[in-house]
């Protein structure tokens, strides 16, 4: 009773601060806030394979790509797709609603991550990284290179803008809460053990390969309407959209924060996030008592790389270090200090 | 043999040596401590870097220009094992946490470079007598500069496979990536090793970074990240730490790519990238562990 | 020549020694026998530098070798068989026993040396081209100890050296063994098969959960009743 009451609170407090933010924050500053909001997402959906799981899949970038061209291309205006692409009659008439697009989405990166990486589960350990960060590099070159669909190099542009700062963080939470109900169920527990010993799983009676099909296929999923709302915000897409560099810096994200946590990424991304906001102003070259700083592109990644690894140094388990926020501060959280599950 | 398919071997020549020469690096490393070294493209990227600015700015000559990058990303290469790797390990760390540890200085190492030298691409300065074209008889061209990359790197490769054939420390270095316990059981000091691995490693990309500026002219930041992929995969295609598989699969890769572009129709060479990892996946789906025996034990 | 006083050691926390203490003489065989899970082979782990024991001293030649890594163990002259072999697959026959003499910088000390084990043990001779996991159990045994022996050892440690071995072979590779030892090096044979280490050692210590509970002359301990209904089976 006592719980659901602060359950109810929190929601009131949480939606109650978005309202706060919509209202009273500077565009600028509401648009990284949407940013962080839609990086989580994604950082919680890799996570889940990537932490939970412990199948560490580079792949995810193309999967998106998949969602992102996906929901372009069922909600960019007719005439533009008509001008710039030589789609089928029927994807060229074709105009859906954004949250459907969005489910589409995540539906079509869910089956591409699926049909992708299923048979790269024959391969052990890093073939298996190697073989996923091929298949992120051969999505991005299908997707420069298949035109029609695709428009080549150039992207798709003038994509609709759909995503806000009530859609991002509303579809955080769910998927938050979601994640959060799915690791205390029974599923979850059996994730953890594939992660911790994939025989030892199999001997226990758990369906290893399946778990790991419902690993990938929620994770892509997560990601897939992670890109879609990426899409909607960015308003445009093309191949290089979430290149190597992109998986890098969430796989840094989720690394930095706590792998196998759902606060980990989450944090991971806030810090990246403020990292890169406060190190912008030096990537960009400023006047620092009338000297001249010039601009020096990559530092904001030197900031990243060197970040990433200090905290693998230190901390490999990353900041979180296997423990939920919520059990490193149990008091901040009105929680009473118990063993973790 | 046709002589438009005798064109294109001589073509593949340089590019395959490149990736021979970079794909021992990876599969020694991966061999001894099973991590894939991310960063080994941006150890190549920094003894380009280092030929370059000895060559172009100081004006010395061009073997000067060699020593420099061999010393660079030797130096780069054991920085990154010591403060990086080895404080990694010693905590014990699981080989995924060394691994993202070796992205990380991957990214670091790339995006420092670009923040002093800029993205853009560069010209790397080759020596006009080292680049001649030859027209044979039969009517091939032969760019005297693909000579003497095949020619330094068959020397080289034949130079290392002896001495991991051979030699003592060579002996200790397939030991040790076979069992690492049994070779301390038996004397072997495995950090010595590893900074071994590290340094020949090392040492054969600055080599191959003088080839591939030689080779293609230019250099940038970002070159070691896709040659360093393709030598990549060529470690794993040729067995993990089996160097000589490693080499031929690196001149295997060299010539598939160049002939894929060079037999198919023009529309189809942008999807080159395409080309070496379907290649990859096909043969890994038919040999998962490459096209030589892998030199580590397998479980 | 080794002595080992009262050692606690163990796995992360999980103390498998509890206070072991044993003694090994200059040319002299002793088994240390067991059930299984007794810390046999801990105690091996401990002599060759692999596991640190928590509390007590390991001295060789009157000098503490705890704070030394493996590699700086085994020049000092002692070698180790280790359990289930681990010899090195990918290498030849000959190139294990090349690695065995890792530290023998001097060409004819690793040619006598090789010349001896080759005479030691002639199927490793004919064999000696053949890659390591082609051979049979046995001869990868055989190459096992002749690997240890080509560092010149004062110490040899051989962890069950009967394991999963046809008895024919075990038999002969015990014999060998006698042979070693007569050579000038001591051995410190650790075996389940109690009946058959204590035909060749002279002393024995018998373990069990971690503790010593008996020792002394080979002989004695055949006769004592205890031992020989709880390790042999003999009524």
């Amino acid at each position: 009773m006592n719980g659901k009451i602060k359950f109810l609170i929190g929601i009131i407090v949480y939606f109650a601060l978005l309202w706060l933010a919509q209202n009273f924050l500077r565009d600028y500053h509401l648009r990284l806030l949407i940013q962080f909001g839609l990086t989580a997402i994604v950082a919680l959906g890799v996570n889940l394979t990537n932490g939970y799981t412990n199948i560490f899949s580079l792949g995810f970038g193309g999967t998106m790509l998949v969602a992102g061209y996906t929901t372009a291309l069922l909600t960019l205006p007719v005439e533009y797709k008509a001008q710039f692409l030589q789609l089928p009659l029927w994807l060229e008439q074709l105009s859906v609603p954004f949250p459907l697009a969005m489910l589409i989405a995540g539906c079509l990166g869910m089956l591409a991550s699926i049909i992708l990486l299923l048979p790269a589960f024959r391969l052990r350990g890093q073939y298996f990284i190697l073989a996923s960060m091929g298949i992120n590099i051969v999505v991005e070159n299908l997707a420069e290179n298949v035109r029609w669909l695709t428009h080549g190099n150039i992207g798709l542009r003038g994509i609709p803008m759909y995503t806000n700062i009530w859609w991002v963080f509303g579809l955080l939470a769910i998927i938050f809460y979601c994640l959060h109900r799915l690791m205390q169920s029974k599923h979850g527990r059996a994730l953890v053990v594939i992660s911790k010993d994939q025989e030892l799983a199999g001997v226990m009676g758990i369906n290893v390969v399946r778990y790991k099909v419902l690993s990938f296929a929620v994770g892509s999923f997560i990601s897939g309407i992670g890109a879609a709302l990426w899409c909607h915000q960015v308003l445009m897409i093309n191949p290089k959209a979430f290149s190597l560099l992109y998986v890098f810096q969430l796989v840094a994200m989720i690394a930095i924060g706590g792998t196998g946590t759902l606060s980990g990424p989450i944090i991971g991304a806030a810090i990246l996030m403020i990292g890169t906001e406060l190190i912008m102003p030096l990537q960009e070259g400023f006047t620092l008592f009338g000297m001249t700083i010039p601009p020096a592109f990559g530092a904001i990644n030197v900031f990243t790389a060197i970040l990433l690894i200090i905290i693998m140094i230190f901390r490999p388990k990353g900041l979180m270090n296997g423990k939920e926020l919520w059990e490193h501060f149990p008091r901040l959280f009105g929680l009473k200090k118990q063993s973790s599950s | 043999m046709d002589l438009y398919l005798l064109q294109q071997v001589i073509n593949a020549l340089s590019y395959g040596s490149i990736l021979a020469l970079l794909a021992i690096g990876y599969t020694m490393i991966y061999g001894i401590l099973g991590l894939i070294n991310f960063a080994h493209g941006e150890i190549f990227m920094i003894g380009a870097f280092c030929a370059y600015l000895l060559i172009t700015f100081v004006g010395s000559p061009f073997i000067l220009g060699i020593a420099a990058a061999v010393g660079g990303a030797m130096l780069i290469g054991l920085f990154i094992e010591r403060f990086i790797y080895r404080p990694c390990l010693n905590r014990n760390a699981e080989v995924l946490t060394v691994f993202i540890a070796s992205f990380g200085a991957s990214l670091g190492f790339r995006n420092l470079m670009t923040m002093i030298y800029g993205d853009g691409r560069r010209a790397f300065p080759i020596p006009p007598q080292l680049d001649q074209i030859l027209v044979t008889e039969s009517g091939l061209f032969i760019n005297t500069k693909d000579i003497w990359i095949f020619g330094v790197t068959l020397i080289l490769l034949i130079a290392v496979s002896c001495f991991i054939k051979f030699s003592r420390l060579g002996v200790a270095m397939r030991a040790v990536a076979y069992n690492a316990n049994a070779a301390r059981l038996v004397g072997v000091n495995s950090r010595v090793i590893v900074t071994l691995a590290f340094a020949i490693g090392s040492a054969l990309a600055g080599v191959s970074a003088v080839a591939y500026g030689t080779s293609f002219g230019i250099l940038n930041p970002s070159m070691g990240y896709l040659a360093g992929l393709n030598g990549f995969i060529a470690a794993v295609l040729g067995g993990i730490g089996n160097v000589p598989g490693a080499a031929i699969a690196g001149f295997i890769i060299g010539l598939g790519e160049v002939l894929f572009v060079g037999l198919l129709p023009p529309s189809w060479s942008a999807i080159r990238p395409t080309f070496v990892w379907i290649l990859l996946f096909i043969i890994l789906f038919i040999k998962p562990s490459g096209l030589f025996r892998p030199n580590i034990r397998i479980e | 020549m080794l002595t080992i006083q009262d050692i606690y050691a163990g796995y992360d926390k999980a103390v498998v020694l509890h206070g072991i203490s044993l003694d090994i003489h200059p040319n002299e065989v002793v088994a240390l026998v067991g059930p299984n899970g007794a810390g046999k082979s801990t105690t091996i782990r401990c002599i060759t530098g692999e596991i640190k024991p928590v509390k007590g001293d390991i001295r060789f030649c009157g000098n503490s070798i705890l704070p030394l890594s493996p590699d700086k163990i085994v020049p000092l002259g002692i070698s180790c068989s280790p359990e289930g072999r681990n010899i090195f697959g990918n290498l030849t026959v000959f190139e294990n026993l090349r690695m065995g003499g890792f530290l023998v910088r001097d060409k004819n000390v690793l040619k006598e040396r090789i010349d001896w084990i080759f005479n030691l043990f002639p199927r490793l001779k004919e064999r000696h081209k053949q890659l390591a996991e082609s051979l049979s159990g046995g001869e990868q045994q055989m190459l096992a100890i002749g690997r240890a022996l080509m560092s010149g050892p004062r110490l040899l440690l051989l962890d069950e050296p009967s394991l999963g071995i046809a008895p024919v072979i075990v038999d002969s590779i015990y014999e060998k063994i006698t042979e070693i030892s007569q050579q000038g090096t001591s051995v410190l044979v650790v075996e389940q098969n109690v009946g058959l280490a204590l035909e060749i050692a002279q002393r024995a210590y018998v373990m069990e959960s971690g503790k010593i509970h008996h020792s002394g002359m080979s002989a004695d301990l055949l006769n004592d009743r205890y031992i020989l209904d709880t390790y042999l089976g003999v009524k």
